[in-house]
């Protein structure tokens, strides 16, 4: 499996898009590593404001509907520029990317938070009434929030993989 | 004492050795930097696009500002706290990067006009 991941990262650093993402210009992985940035700000911020209402600190003023229809959109979009981005950079550096204990863990979180963030939005559209006062889905929501924390904090750990020890698929690990 | 000697002192102060020295503070204290700095940015963002007229549009400038500029404020905090401990550990370079200076008073001049709203 990992020598596997490690031919396929190789590979991929030989193709001609992740030579023209290498070899372009120095400045063509900073301007898509910020672009990525600015778009998990976008992410996690809804998330907060979404997570916020349903546990009652926030958006009193407002349903809960009312508030999925006003982060929700913004939410799916940046999630759609992440990809973008993200999909970029693993082209761009495979190596640095795939070999990453974090970047694994980061991709199984993005995948948990995802699949929570849609159930709450659908959930928050068919029972509204029933859901804002519910526990589990209350716990849902903080669960979320620290989902998207992490993928955060991994993201930039990418950068620092050793700290993993010996999780790390990187040789200088 | 001139600003060399400052930086100096900074860098060579317990705080400053012991997160240079540990393998694992440094990524920590950057990760919950960028943390930070994602919160920032993102309720500004919420705070703007409702002053420019894009977005909560029905909803009064005061609710959103009283529901987000307190996150804001933490957010900022918390990424000025983080971004300062990065900072002495390697106070006499990060000073003399050219990006720097410049990151600094754009945070500043970000700082003055969220005091002002």
């Amino acid at each position: 499996m990992t020598s596997a991941i490690r031919e396929f990262a190789e590979w991929l650093s030989h193709t001609s898009p992740s030579i023209l993402i290498q070899t372009h210009n120095a400045s063509v992985i900073p301007t898509i590593q910020s672009i990525h940035i600015i778009a998990i700000g976008v992410v996690l911020t809804s998330v907060l404001m979404i997570d916020l209402r349903i546990l009652g600190w926030a958006g009193h003023d407002q349903t809960l509907r009312e508030t999925t229809d006003r982060f929700g959109p913004w939410l799916s979009w940046a999630l759609l520029v992440l990809l973008i981005t993200g999909i970029s950079m693993v082209v761009g550096e495979p190596v640095r990317a795939l070999l990453s204990f974090s970047f694994w863990l980061k991709m199984f979180l993005v995948a948990l938070g995802t699949l929570i963030a849609t159930f709450l939005q659908i959930t928050a559209k068919r029972n509204e009434q029933t859901l804002v006062n519910r526990r589990t889905v209350k716990s849902l929501a903080i669960l979320t929030l620290l989902i998207w924390v992490g993928i955060v904090i991994l993201g930039r750990l990418i950068a620092y993989d050793y700290v993993w020890g010996s999780w790390s698929l990187k040789p200088t690990a | 004492m001139d600003i060399a000697g400052f930086l100096a002192s900074v860098e060579s102060s317990n705080l400053a050795t012991a997160i240079r020295d540990s393998l694992y503070l440094f990524p920590l204290i950057e990760s919950l930097h960028v943390l930070g700095l994602t919160l920032v940015f993102g309720t500004i963002v919420i705070v703007d696009l409702r002053l420019l007229g894009i977005a909560s549009i029905q909803r009064p400038f005061t609710r959103i500002t009283s529901d987000i500029l307190k996150w804001t404020w933490a957010a900022f905090v918390w990424t000025a706290t983080t971004g300062m401990l990065m900072f002495i550990t390697n106070a006499n370079v990060y000073y003399h990067n050219f990006f720097f200076p410049n990151e600094d008073g754009a945070a500043r001049a970000c700082g003055v006009e969220r005091g002002d709203i």
